[in-house]
């Protein structure tokens, strides 16, 4: 994955807070781009997570492993945003999820890619935090593992439950792997 | 089903949100921003309360929740006893000493007493600094005052709220949402109302001064009213909205933190910036002659652009100093700024080669925006991009990895059958024929092959690869539009054929610059 500069906004900032958040937030905001699908919202989980630690002691799990639980932080914190965003669109228009066939290639494009999100949603914390290692920031089984203190086993059974149960919510034939 | 020849693996990669690399960057940018603007609040309000909150007994939560219900239980019956009576008198006291920084003093009613931290001031009452000294009030709404050195003020009750009469001096105002009521700052030249914000006022002999930190205040002189936006700095006198420097306010004990509220956004529109550079004089004229090719370019002490539109000038105009600005990159403009052409030429003033392009850029803005009538904001925004990525290995390198002369990095154009010259390392010739283009070339870095390919492409390239080194060029693509098919199915398309020389274009979004037309008028010609 490409390294990006930030430039130094600010002086006299919180050191270690300034540090923590130069670290750790491509990471943070990919995976939650990667549940949300909107950057709107990948941006506000950003915010929110590192908002609730501004002025605060670090909990001890960040202390012990800042990356993994500012990883996990995002993921729910994406998860909630996509429960609170099904919870509004079935108030709003009940038949919003079901499928709508469209000729139009971005259309359908989007259509699928709406569909994606709602299953990856629909998937519990754990499922979502290996699917995105996967898929958004490319690991390898091995990386995954290691990241999450997993065997290779469990996160390959993880993998294929949750292509699994995508399959089904999108009502998608031909899964093969 | 529609997509029932993907699996669920395929779909997930093809389909899973990415962002680019500046994407992400500038989220990283925003996003750092705010949280240091809500860094600079905190600390304000905790320096504020810090005193206050360590002065707190601490309760017992079942006491404290206890006390709360008997407190509700008491208000009830007292409410039921008193409804038929008249308003209880105001409350005497309006405000409690939170610091002090030397010495400060109370007068009322002529009497006057040495105040200490915790006191409580009551209405009517005067507090006065020393020199070299400073104060903080807590007000019962949740208000605080820093008052600085050699300062006067009295505390009132007004009929909505709270007025702080400044006799002489500054204070900074952190307010608190005052609800239905207003907190109100009197000197004998202007009258401040807020809501709930940060600002400053200062009180003379000569006269008096507001300005805002944070929020939005009414400043009245007289039966003139203006509304006061952060950073904006008013003196009663000339009662013209100026800027407020932090110079101003950088003798408060919470000076960073405010000064930090007042900074500016990371990026200024460059529609704001003061006194752009403007050429000398500039004439312009319709060009009828029907020809699509034209350009622009430096010529002495004149830039001369020929056969250009208006979108091809705001291009040279507002393209960034790394990369173009594509025609996709203009948003909005009515069908004449792509068609109707004009020839230009415009006096840089100074020798064109010794004037910085940014400064003849800005130039061409200044133009448009007399002679076009041209109002335009820059933005940024996502758009579709190609990624260009290098395939497995990547490209060949070359043999010579030594860079050729930049000034030799030139395309030469061919028809095909013409006789190829002999090119210089780092230049590329380029044959086209009816069905295809072969391009060929040495030591070419990838640079180069952006260029190349951006003339092809509707997206902007962006140069993923990473890669620094010298390659040669030699394949042939064949033409994806045109009135012509390819009759040589052999021939790869364009991006078929580059993935033959290592690299691949990508599909992706990023977040790039864009003009937003808002208004534009044909110049008039002269």
């Amino acid at each position: 994955m490409p390294t990006v500069t930030l430039p130094s906004v600010t002086s006299g900032f919180n050191q270690e807070f300034d540090e923590l958040f130069r670290q750790h937030y491509q990471l943070m905001y990919r995976t939650a781009l990667g549940v949300t699908g909107s950057s709107e919202d990948a941006e506000d989980v950003l915010q929110t997570i590192f908002l609730r630690l501004l002025g605060r002691e670090f909990p001890p799990d960040l202390k012990k492993n800042p990356r993994g639980y500012l990883y996990r932080a995002a993921v729910n914190a994406s998860l909630n945003v996509m429960r609170s965003r099904r919870r509004t669109m079935q108030i709003v228009d009940p038949d919003n999820l079901s499928a709508v066939v469209s000729s139009d290639e971005s259309e359908r494009h989007q259509e699928i890619q709406s569909q994606l999100i709602d299953a990856i949603s629909r998937l519990n914390t754990g499922a979502v935090e290996i699917l995105m290692l996967r898929y958004v920031h490319n690991y390898s089984y091995a990386e995954i593992a290691r990241t999450l203190g997993m065997s290779q086993g469990a996160i390959a059974v993880s993998l294929y439950r949750s292509r699994a149960r995508i399959k089904k919510l999108m009502r998608v034939s031909g899964e093969k792997g | 089903m529609r997509h029932h020849r993907k699996t669920i693996d395929e779909i997930l990669k093809e389909h899973v949100s990415r962002a680019s690399s500046e994407e992400v960057a500038s989220v990283g940018e925003r996003v750092l921003y705010r949280l240091h603007h809500a860094t600079a609040r905190q600390s304000l309000y905790e320096e504020s309360t810090r005193e206050i909150v360590a002065q707190r007994p601490v309760w017992n939560r079942r006491w404290a929740v206890l006390a709360a219900v008997l407190g509700v239980i008491m208000a009830i019956v007292f409410s039921r006893i008193s409804w038929r009576k008249p308003s209880s008198p105001v409350e005497s006291h309006v405000a409690v000493v939170e610091f002090i920084d030397g010495a400060l003093r109370g007068v009322q009613k002529e009497q006057h007493r040495v105040m200490q931290v915790n006191d409580t001031l009551e209405v009517g009452e005067s507090v006065r600094t020393g020199s070299g000294a400073g104060a903080g009030l807590a007000l019962s709404d949740g208000s605080r005052i820093e008052i600085r050195a050699e300062s006067e003020l009295t505390l009132e009750r007004a009929n909505d709220g709270t007025r702080i009469r400044l006799g002489h001096g500054s204070i900074i105002v952190n307010a608190t949402k005052q609800g239905a009521g207003h907190l109100y700052v009197e000197t004998r030249h202007i009258n401040v109302s807020v809501i709930g914000t940060i600002f400053f006022v200062s009180a003379a002999e000569s006269g008096s001064e507001a300005g805002v930190i944070e929020g939005e205040v009414r400043v009245r002189r007289g039966e003139s009213e203006v509304s006061l936006s952060p950073g904006e700095h008013i003196f009663s006198g000339s009662f013209v909205k100026e800027r407020l420097f932090p110079e101003t306010i950088a003798w408060s004990r919470n000076a960073r933190a405010l000064i930090a509220l007042l900074a500016p956004p990371v990026q200024t529109p460059p529609s704001a910036r003061p006194q752009r550079p403007s050429f000398e004089v500039a004439s312009i004229r319709k060009n009828p002659s029907g020809s699509t090719n034209g350009g622009i370019r430096p010529r002495g002490d004149r830039l001369v652009a020929t056969n250009v539109t208006a979108k091809m000038l705001m291009a040279y105009a507002y393209k960034p100093k790394q990369g173009q600005l594509l025609k996709a990159q203009i948003i909005g403009g009515p069908g004449w700024t792509e068609t109707d052409r004009f020839d230009i030429e415009a006096k840089i003033g100074t020798g064109a080669s010794s004037t910085p392009v940014e400064q003849i850029q800005a130039m061409v803005v200044s133009l448009l925006e007399e002679r076009f009538r041209l109002k335009a904001v820059l933005e940024t925004r996502e758009l579709p991009v190609y990624n260009l990525v290098l395939v497995k290995n990547g490209p060949k390198l070359s043999a010579d990895q030594t860079p050729g002369d930049p000034r030799q990095a030139f395309v030469e154009f061919v028809s095909e059958g013409e006789t190829i010259p002999a090119l210089p390392r780092g230049a590329v010739v380029m044959v086209e024929s009816p069905y295809g283009t072969t391009l060929t070339g040495t030591a070419i870095p990838v640079s180069m092959l952006v260029t190349l390919l951006q003339g092809r492409s509707d997206r902007i390239i962006l140069d993923k690869t990473g890669f620094n080194g010298f390659f040669d060029l030699d394949f042939r693509f064949a033409k994806d539009s045109g009135a012509i098919a390819p009759t040589d199915m052999t021939i790869p398309f364009l991006f078929t054929a580059i993935q033959e020389i290592g690299f691949k274009l990508e599909p992706a979004k990023a977040a790039l610059p864009v003009v937003i037309v808002d208004k534009v008028e044909k110049p008039t010609e002269n």
